[in-house]
């Protein structure tokens, strides 16, 4: 009975791990698209499993010359986005960029940021932000322009 | 024979080998006087090809037109569109003064507060004067036919001129498809600026020393490179890499374009200052001429986000647009407002710029170079290789 009860936990554990793990499903990474991380460099806790991947647009930076992302958010807890936010900064400068891009809602689970533009080569920090009932999940991408 | 063609052919084999080898090293500086690092030579090659490709302005319906670039030469010289009959487009912008007018400040009815910039390849820019109160070069063509210190003109006085001149009337209504007497006022100002604008658009710088140099690098042409002056080398190697000057000064153009706060005292009189792009930024969120605007010939709007998604920032206050460091050697003096009057005043003042004067919130990029002379001499002979003379 006792052996009985520890397998029903066992395969218990095992089923609800399995299924936390499928609840924030991995981004299924094509061509051109990068994962982004959680933004922990400035210890904003993530209060939301949220994964997602970024696409530049055309595929390389250039200083001084506009260009877009697009982020696809990886995961189940997608419902309820009331807004997400789409930014950059030159950590080592301390500045952003001299435009705010104009993000827009592609589907229930992607964005495009256009206009963006970098005005100098060095290592910048994309950052997306999602507002979901209160609860805000932030995520990052350092690139270096060239 | 055979035999010695073999020896001969090994001969060459171990030269080209050694000589691959020296150029993988660190520095390249082998009997070919070529002084710069893999690294550097990488960056340089960022600053080309030149020129750009041409593209017409889809904003101007007159960009590229044969009609309208003589039109607009004829214009550009032209004083009667000052409402003296005085100053023309060319009393500030001349061609024979690197199309500026060699002196500190611009001088129209009166004394300006800044500097006039040169308008070779103004067609190349995103935003223009250099507070960037304007997105395109129509709409800075006719800033200064209005502004009262420099052609005192109006709509009204440049119908009253195209339409009572002979050959001013019969071109521009071959052009417009109207006459200038059959146009409201406001569009023949907005067409006058855009036939203008089509003949600055032809003035293109041409491709210089360094423009040679940086080719045979991308090409590898080696033996061809080290032509390029080395002390302009070592100048190039101190633009790239210990004064980062291409951070700003970026890409072909020689500039990203932007607005940056470089510690020039924007003091211009008693309790008045230039605010640079601060001003530029409040005057472009009122400017009727806009890309985003009805005058835009394009259906598209291309070019209208950055007027409409530029941010003002607490340290665009002092801030000044980048110029391009082609065509520099005939442009002096130098700054927004003509304080330094030499290249190699320039280079001292970034050697030895003053931390202070900086915003406290702005950029951090800017530290004393603290150069040598002969750093200061090179960087110079730099300088001096994006322009022909």
């Amino acid at each position: 009975m006792l052996i009985f009860r520890s397998m029903v936990l066992v395969f218990f554990i095992l089923f609800v791990g399995i299924a936390s793990m499928q609840s924030v499903v991995a981004c299924e990474l094509a061509k051109g698209w990068t994962r982004m991380e959680a933004a922990s460099v400035q210890k904003i806790k993530s209060q939301h499993e949220l994964s997602a991947a970024l696409k530049i647009i055309p595929k390389t930076i250039e200083v001084g010359e506009p260009f877009s992302v697009e982020i696809v958010l990886c995961g189940t807890k997608l419902n309820g986005i009331d807004r997400v936010t789409i930014d950059a900064s030159m950590p080592a400068h301390k500045h952003g960029m001299n435009y705010r891009p104009v993000v827009k809602k592609l589907n229930n689970n992607s964005f495009r940021g256009e206009n963006m533009l970098f005005h100098m080569p060095g290592v910048w920090r994309i950052d997306f932000a999602a507002f979901q009932k209160g609860k805000t999940s932030r995520l990052m991408l350092e690139v270096d322009v060239k | 024979m055979i035999w010695r063609n073999s020896i001969l052919f090994i001969a060459v084999a171990v030269i080209l080998f050694t000589g691959l080898k020296a150029g993988a090293g660190n520095k390249l500086d082998t009997s070919n006087k070529l002084v710069l690092t893999p690294a550097e030579i990488e960056k340089i090659i960022k600053h080309g090809p030149w020129p750009p490709t041409r593209k017409p302005d889809p904003s101007n319906r007159f960009s590229g037109n044969k009609k309208a670039i003589k039109l607009g030469r004829h214009l550009f010289f032209d004083k009667r569109l000052s409402i003296g009959a005085n100053i023309s487009c060319a009393t500030c912008h001349n061609p024979n003064k690197g199309w500026t007018d060699n002196q500190a400040r611009a001088k129209g009815i009166n004394l300006l507060d800044r500097n006039t910039q040169s308008i070779v390849n103004a067609r190349f820019n995103r935003w223009f004067g250099w507070g960037g109160a304007n997105d395109n070069l129509w709409a800075q063509s006719i800033r200064p036919i209005l502004n009262s210190n420099e052609m005192g003109g109006s709509a009204d006085h440049l119908v009253k001129l195209i339409a009572g001149d002979k050959d001013l009337k019969r071109l521009y209504t071959e052009l417009s498809g109207h006459s200038a007497k059959e146009q409201a006022s406001d569009i023949v100002l907005v067409n006058t600026g855009k036939i203008l604008a089509a003949f600055q658009e032809t003035i293109v710088s041409p491709k210089t020393a360094f423009d040679k140099f940086r080719d045979a690098l991308e090409a590898k042409k080696i033996q061809q490179a080290s032509a390029y002056p080395e002390a302009a080398q070592r100048g190039a190697a101190i633009f790239v890499g210990k004064g980062q000057c291409n951070i700003c000064h970026s890409g072909p153009l020689f500039t990203s374009g932007e607005f940056h706060n470089i510690g020039i005292p924007y003091f211009v009189g008693k309790g008045r200052v230039d605010s640079g792009r601060h001003s530029g930024i409040t005057r472009l969120r009122s400017n009727p001429w806009t890309l985003a605007g009805k005058y835009n010939d394009d259906p598209k709007k291309s070019g209208a986000w950055a007027s409409q998604q530029v941010i003002s920032l607490h340290r665009n206050f002092g801030e000044f647009r980048i110029p391009s460091l082609r065509n520099l050697t005939g442009t002096a003096p130098y700054m927004h407002n003509g304080s330094l009057a030499t290249l190699k005043d320039v280079v001292r003042h970034y050697s030895e710029i003053n931390l202070e004067r900086l915003h406290a919130d702005g950029e951090q990029i800017l530290k004393p170079l603290n150069l040598s002379q002969r750093e200061v001499a090179d960087l110079v002979a730099f300088l001096k290789t994006l322009s022909l003379r």
